[in-house]
């Protein structure tokens, strides 16, 4: 295996024949799916259910085999597409003070960005096997959208992603990444389908966001704020005084209104930005 | 009963009465009544649709 100082590269015919299963070496068994509440079949009492898994992921999902081999038309897309390279965080173990050495997997050589390609082979590959000619998902960032419409791409399927409306808006070369590969990009909520139609009716300015609620709600009208996100957005700090530090960030990652910004919201016709602090950091949730 | 419980009590059947569905009979079955889930397994089980006596699908399940 050639190493490059902390970097440990595998080749093409080290990539691994087999899948591991953590299901074998689990102290207790896992219980079966439970059957479905009456609430949440209920809309669809009339219809019988059809298999949306193959029954090979299925078994693969609950089998107790602590090995799975991967069918060679996957190991060979692995082999194209991986190994990524491991990595020694000699700095992290020398800041822990630990003896324990301390390895991980850098996915950004990926071209979807991290380790989905991993899942998303296979299925597409089973899938493909069933007689399945198109996937459908959804996708947030796009990672997930990238990594399955490179993986329908060789096993000559069509893949259609539903991508978060703000997302989409935002980093648009994913979204090219997904087309090169022969994907349809949607974005979600869109026209296409009866849930997104009526997300569309309630709000037409939704960005697909679970907290799509939270971001239209809080309005920043004060220049100082205003140009302190901005700083903190492009990477250059926040402004002393500015008025974030002082009302911080809470620990659910919410940006609190304040009273001024309260105030203000009761203008809409006065309103510029939405805003949304989550775990990522700063980011424009829409415009207006 | 959803799709995922259809699919546990497929996988039932076939540790069961020792047989292995082909995933794509499955996926293209039209299983909307227990007679026609009957059929399914009586169809493969006598190996009429060949998945028994062509072996077992290469899913890669290894013990």
């Amino acid at each position: 295996m050639p190493v490059t100082g902390d970097v440990f590269h595998l080749d093409k015919d080290q990539a691994p024949t087999h899948w591991y299963n953590v299901l074998a070496d689990l102290p207790f068994e896992v219980p079966a799916p439970r059957p479905p509440l009456a609430r949440d079949t209920g809309a669809d009492e009339a219809r019988a259910p059809r298999p949306q898994l193959p029954p090979s992921l299925y078994r693969q999902s609950t089998g107790s085999g602590r090995f799975v081999e991967i069918p060679e038309p996957v190991r060979s897309e692995y082999q194209r597409r991986r190994p990524t390279p491991l990595y020694r965080a000699t700095g992290l173990e020398r800041a822990l003070d630990t003896p324990a050495h301390i390895y991980f997997k850098f996915e950004g050589t990926s071209p979807s960005g991290s380790h989905k390609i991993n899942t998303a082979l296979p299925q597409a590959y089973y899938y493909s096997r069933s007689g399945v000619r198109e996937m459908v998902t959804g996708t947030g960032a796009g990672q997930w959208g990238t990594a399955l419409a490179t993986a329908c791409h060789p096993y000559g399927m069509e893949c259609t992603v539903f991508r978060m409306r703000c997302s989409y808006e935002q980093k648009p070369y994913r979204g090219t990444l997904m087309r090169l590969n022969g994907a349809q990009v949607v974005k979600s909520p869109s026209t296409l389908t009866e849930a997104g139609r009526a997300a569309l009716w309630e709000n037409p300015r939704r960005t697909g966001q679970p907290r799509d609620r939270q971001c239209r709600g809080h309005r920043v009208r004060r220049p100082p704020v205003r140009r302190a996100l901005l700083h903190r957005q492009q990477g250059r700090g926040n402004r002393p005084g500015a008025g974030v530090r002082a009302r911080g960030r809470p620990r659910d990652g919410r940006v609190r209104r304040s009273p001024s910004a309260t105030a203000q919201a009761r203008h809409p016709l006065q309103y510029e930005r939405s805003w949304s602090v989550g775990p990522g950091g700063l980011r424009t949730v829409s415009l207006r | 009963m959803d799709s995922m419980t259809l699919l546990h009590l497929l996988v039932t059947f076939e540790s069961e009465f020792g047989f292995e569905l082909d995933d794509e009979d499955v996926m293209n079955a039209n299983l909307d009544t227990v007679r026609s889930l009957v059929d399914l397994v009586v169809d493969v089980a006598e190996g009429d649709r060949g998945a028994v006596a062509a072996g077992p699908a290469n899913d890669g399940l290894r013990g």
